[in-house]
């Protein structure tokens, strides 16, 4: 009898917690992510970080967002030493270095301090050299309406900027 | 009214397959994102991680490899304290797997998994949340019943609820992801029109092969992209009519290889069929895996019978 109620207990809790946890979801789904109250907000918020529920699940909307890459130009006393782009080792990894370049295109309030930690990051593995372009572009498709009428695809520079060792 | 449900027996299957497989897709992902793991995820990694903290500041504890190393620091090289923490991450992911202590494993395989993604914010895509999300899931749900060396003991097979409930709400939650997916994409312009096909074949991220012979097929491109937002928002519909259910699951799954085919994001769409077959394909996986099984056993005393006949000791009689 005792174990029985122990278990009903235990059904009643987790019955809750789901109702609970997709009810943050949906709200989450529905672009609902801070809640008024300050204290109460931090808990939602680390629930919803900590459980995967911080999401709107809007992959690949509304739109496809544009392509970019970065090139990195290194100097050697003040002479291009070389030009590159990064590259991972595999699929994977490439699609999380895209990733990060995605938020180095979105979010123009921390695209300089990326940039600075992407260029000090690459300067650490070229000792001799004391100075860095980095230059962001845009990839310009065109619709597939403009490309059947001859339209091509190309690159634009859409940020440049430069980091020098002292 | 009585509520019929299955015993809850199948239910626990369905969790352990749930939890067999994700550990299995956490490992093979972690080996992919190992040739790169100190870039990405190391100490002193390719972004610093004071600009990822800003992104999620207002919460109350957030584990990650920059925040812990200093602790170790003495003893420890920032290297060799990422890779610590991959190994041990990948060890708890293989006890997980076999179900050695599962509730304990899969709740360090999950703190482990959000340890390495909040070293890397900059890094991480739609594979990672999912990930989270299914690790969190082996944390509350009980996935330790079956295909586990440290067995539990089923002693409530028809009155507990709890394994009923946690299938319902990986369910519930897929149909909540499909459906807000697909409404946030009829909200542009680019899938109606057919031109987010064209954008993420053609685009360099995502470019596997030159298609770019599509570009005259419109009409193609148009009816791709409504096809993904209909499989999309009439996913919660479709898959819980019993009848559509197995269509539907195809169509999704077809959809999800195409992710992996076409566009390169092989574990992202991994993910998604295995969460996918493990909400609402485990009665098909399960049916399919014992016709096949007893196929072989048939086909197996077959040869059997025919192999006895061959080798069977001839009756040899004396004439003498």
């Amino acid at each position: 009898m005792h174990h029985f109620k122990k278990m009903e207990k235990k059904i009643i809790l987790f019955i809750a917690f789901a109702v609970l946890h997709l009810s943050i979801v949906l709200l989450n789904a529905l672009g609902i992510n801070s809640l008024t109250q300050k204290t109460l907000n931090k808990l939602y918020l680390t629930y919803c970080t900590l459980s995967g529920t911080d999401t709107k699940y809007g992959y690949f909307s509304p739109n496809i967002s544009d392509d970019f890459d970065v090139v990195y130009t290194l100097y050697k006393r003040e002479m291009v030493d070389r030009k590159f782009r990064l590259k991972m080792k595999n699929e994977e990894c490439r699609q999380r270095l895209y990733t990060m370049y995605n938020y180095f295109y979105r979010i123009e309030e921390s695209r300089d301090l990326m940039a600075r930690s992407l260029a000090f990051g690459v300067l650490k593995n070229y000792p001799d050299c004391s100075k860095i372009k980095i230059e962001l572009f845009l990839y310009q498709l065109p619709t597939t309406r403009q490309y059947q009428n001859k339209a091509k695809a190309y690159w634009e520079l859409f940020y440049s900027t430069e980091f020098e060792l002292n | 009214m009585e509520l019929k449900l299955k015993p809850s027996e199948s239910y626990l299957k369905q969790l352990s397959f749930f939890r067999v497989i994700i550990a299995l897709f956490c490992i093979f992902q972690a080996m992919a994102i190992y040739p790169n793991l100190l870039e990405l995820y190391g100490a002193n990694g390719m972004i610093n991680s004071e600009i990822g903290d800003a992104f999620i500041s207002n919460v109350l504890i957030r584990p990650n490899i920059q925040n812990l190393y200093p602790y170790l620091s003495p003893y420890l090289s920032a290297e060799l304290f990422s890779y610590l923490v991959f190994y041990i991450y990948v060890l708890f992911l293989l006890l997980l797997t076999v179900g050695y202590r599962v509730r304990l494993f899969s709740a360090l395989s999950w703190l482990f998994h959000l340890i390495l993604i909040n070293s890397a914010l900059h890094f991480n895509y739609g594979v990672e949340q999912f990930t989270k999300i299914c690790l969190f899931y082996c944390v509350i749900m009980p996935t330790g019943y079956f295909a586990a060396i440290s067995k539990k003991v089923i002693n409530e097979t028809k009155n507990d609820l709890i394994p009923f409930i946690s299938v319902k709400i990986l369910q519930f939650h897929l149909c909540i992801v499909y459906f807000f997916g697909g409404l946030g994409k009829i909200k542009g312009t680019h899938w109606l029109n057919g031109e987010a096909i064209w954008r993420s074949i053609e685009q360099p991220q995502f470019q596997q092969f030159d298609m770019s012979w599509i570009a005259a097929y419109p009409l193609v491109l148009k009816l791709l992209g409504l096809f993904v937002v209909f499989i999309e928002i009439s996913y919660p519909i479709f898959v819980n009519i019993k009848k559509m259910r197995g269509i539907h699951l195809i169509l999704v799954i077809i959809l999800h290889l195409n992710i992996a085919i076409f566009m390169g994001l092989r574990y992202f769409a991994a993910i998604m069929i295995l969460f996918n077959l493990s909400a609402y394909g485990y009665s098909y996986l399960s049916a399919f895996s014992h016709q096949f099984i007893n196929r072989i056993l048939s086909v197996m005393n077959k040869y059997k019978r025919i192999l006895k006949n061959v080798f069977a000791t001839p009756n040899i009689q004396n004439y003498d």
